[in-house]
């Protein structure tokens, strides 16, 4: 069984929601669990709201992956947690500050928490940051 | 024995969308199938041989055709 992959989703940057949509899901598919914590700038990307969702910038790279890749990054992560033992976490700081809860964000959280949660759950592997 | 090759046409699907699409077909035939993927994104030629030998399958053909890449995997386990 390989090691498990941890990733930590800072950024305001459209690529990176959909490169770590894509890390997730070929790691799951080689059944590596993977758990995903979502925070500051990043969380606007996993609102349910579409007009939030649109305020994620996107650089030139982004605008082109928007226009041409299907499934868009919640779509990948959906189907990484159909293949395998993948967990994404909103982060509690961020979603505060913005006035925010679990209701408002994506159903593929399964929890909202803190950095010390999330250490918690993530296990020893690789940890990335996007 | 080329009836028998499970032929999965991936042409103009972006990375990993070649890769996804064997990664599907694989799950729906029985060990031993051989699937051929078709696709036009170049890095599919190097992307799905690594995942083919570390998800323990047996890669057999890998060929361009015209800037299509087809990949041949047979299904092990």
């Amino acid at each position: 069984m390989e090691s498990s992959l941890n990733l930590m989703l800072l950024s305001g940057d459209y690529a990176k929601m959909h490169a770590a949509a894509i890390v997730t899901l070929v790691a799951s598919s080689l059944g590596q669990s993977v758990n995903v914590f979502v925070s500051m700038e990043s969380l606007p990307a996993f609102h349910k709201d579409g007009v939030e969702r649109e305020k994620v910038p996107k650089g030139p790279v982004g605008q082109q992956i928007a226009k041409t890749a299907s499934p868009d990054y919640l779509g990948l992560f959906e189907q990484a947690k159909e293949m395998g033992d993948v967990h994404l976490y909103a982060c509690s700081l961020a979603a505060d500050v913005m006035g925010w809860d679990l209701r408002d964000l994506s159903p593929l959280f399964e929890d909202m928490m803190g950095v010390a949660g999330f250490l918690g759950k993530a296990s020893e592997g690789t940890s990335l940051t996007f | 024995m080329e009836s028998d090759i499970k032929i999965i046409d991936a042409r103009g699907s972006f990375c990993p969308g070649p890769l996804m699409e064997l990664i599907k077909g694989i799950r729906q035939e029985p060990v031993g199938t051989v699937l051929e993927i078709w696709s036009s994104d170049r890095g599919s030629a190097k992307d799905i041989p690594e995942w083919v030998a570390r998800a323990g399958h047996e890669l057999v053909a890998n060929i361009e055709e015209n800037n299509i890449f087809k990949v041949q995997v047979k299904r092990l386990k």
